[in-house]
């Protein structure tokens, strides 16, 4: 700052900034600021920043290692999910998995073969399964007393 | 604890050290402001907006610079866009009496002080024949004292333009004083302060 003091019986007329340098010492009394530095305070809070604004280098530092984390974090994700939704292909295509559960059910649900309409209420039917479980043989007899031979 | 250490402090997020940097820095920013403005209202205001900006901005001073520079180009910015707002008000010859007029007339206070007011008001209606720029250019060199060069970095223009801007601002005033208030302008400096 400029320390420069001027002769004191300087003519206004020719220097006006004599006159006006006197507003310098005009300093209010300290009971105008009562309230001041709350008021300072309330409109930093209500500016929404805690702390003040960061240096280039800082928000550089800050912003580079947040988008390292989310690219690490993508990364772990791109790898957790790709396995899921491309199984490993091989050569032989392998036949469909179909639960053995459904296929019992299946089976006990299916309705007896119709050997032929017996038209008799009396008659009975007995199945007979003959032979290797593999190589079985269904030998079905038909009994009613009503049938006549 | 130094004005370094203060902002170095306040740079970190001390709000008390902040504090403590408001205080110091109160009356200059808000009589700058009120010379700018002419009203001393409205300066408070604006000495307010300056310390919210300034605590927002600290973060990007570095410490070769000049705080100082810093501070006051925030303050000149706002009190211009303030005084470029409400421009075409009459300001001097409606402004209501204010705390300061108040504690001089209660007081009891000095006859230098109550020249000090006269002043005021001298500079009040003079200045308002300066445009914003010209008017924060002779209060930050001729009232406040600063030097050309840090007057040029507070208001962003060159050193030549700074001297242009206050060697018309003093020829207006001059004028004004001559014709307006020849009282003054007969008076010596030495009579007032």
């Amino acid at each position: 700052m400029r320390n420069e003091e001027g002769p004191l019986e300087t003519d206004v007329e020719s220097d006006p900034t004599r006159l006006f340098r006197a507003l310098k010492e005009a300093d209010p009394p300290e009971e105008f600021w009562s309230g001041f530095w709350h008021s300072v305070r309330a409109g930093i809070r209500d500016s929404g920043r805690a702390r003040p604004a960061l240096t280039p280098g800082r928000a550089l530092l800050l912003g580079s290692s947040a988008g390292l984390m989310t690219a690490v974090a993508i990364l772990a994700l791109v790898l957790l999910v790709r396995p899921l939704a491309h199984p490993p292909a091989s050569g032989i295509p392998l036949p469909r998995a179909v639960p053995p559960r459904v296929l019992a059910v299946e089976e006990e649900k299916a309705p007896p073969p119709i050997l032929e309409d017996l038209q008799s209420a009396s008659a009975r039917v007995y199945t007979f399964h003959v032979g290797e479980p593999s190589d079985a043989t269904d030998v079905i007899l038909i009994v009613d007393e009503k049938i006549d031979i | 604890m130094d004005e370094r250490d203060l902002i170095r402090r306040s740079q970190a997020g001390d709000l008390q050290a902040f504090e403590i940097l408001v205080r110091e820095k109160r009356n200059q920013v808000f009589r700058i402001a009120r010379q700018i403005l002419g009203d001393e209202e409205e300066a408070k205001d604006i000495a307010q907006l300056v310390f919210i900006r300034l605590w927002q901005t600290l973060g990007r001073f570095s410490e070769g610079g000049s705080f100082n520079a810093w501070l006051h180009r925030i303050t000149v910015n706002l009190s211009i866009d303030c005084a470029r707002r409400r421009r075409g008000r009459a300001q001097v010859e409606a402004r209501e009496p204010t705390i300061l007029d108040g504690a001089r007339a209660e007081g009891g206070t000095s006859r230098s002080e109550m020249a000090k007011g006269e002043v005021q008001r001298v500079f009040q209606e003079l200045a308002a024949r300066l445009s914003p720029r010209q008017r924060a250019a002779f209060v930050l060199r001729e009232i406040e004292g600063f030097s050309t060069e840090e007057v040029s970095e507070m208001l962003g223009m060159r050193m030549s333009t700074v001297r242009n801007h206050v060697h018309a601002a003093r020829q207006t005033l001059q004028e004004g004083l001559r014709k307006l208030f020849p009282e003054y302008a007969r008076r010596r400096s030495g009579d007032v302060s």
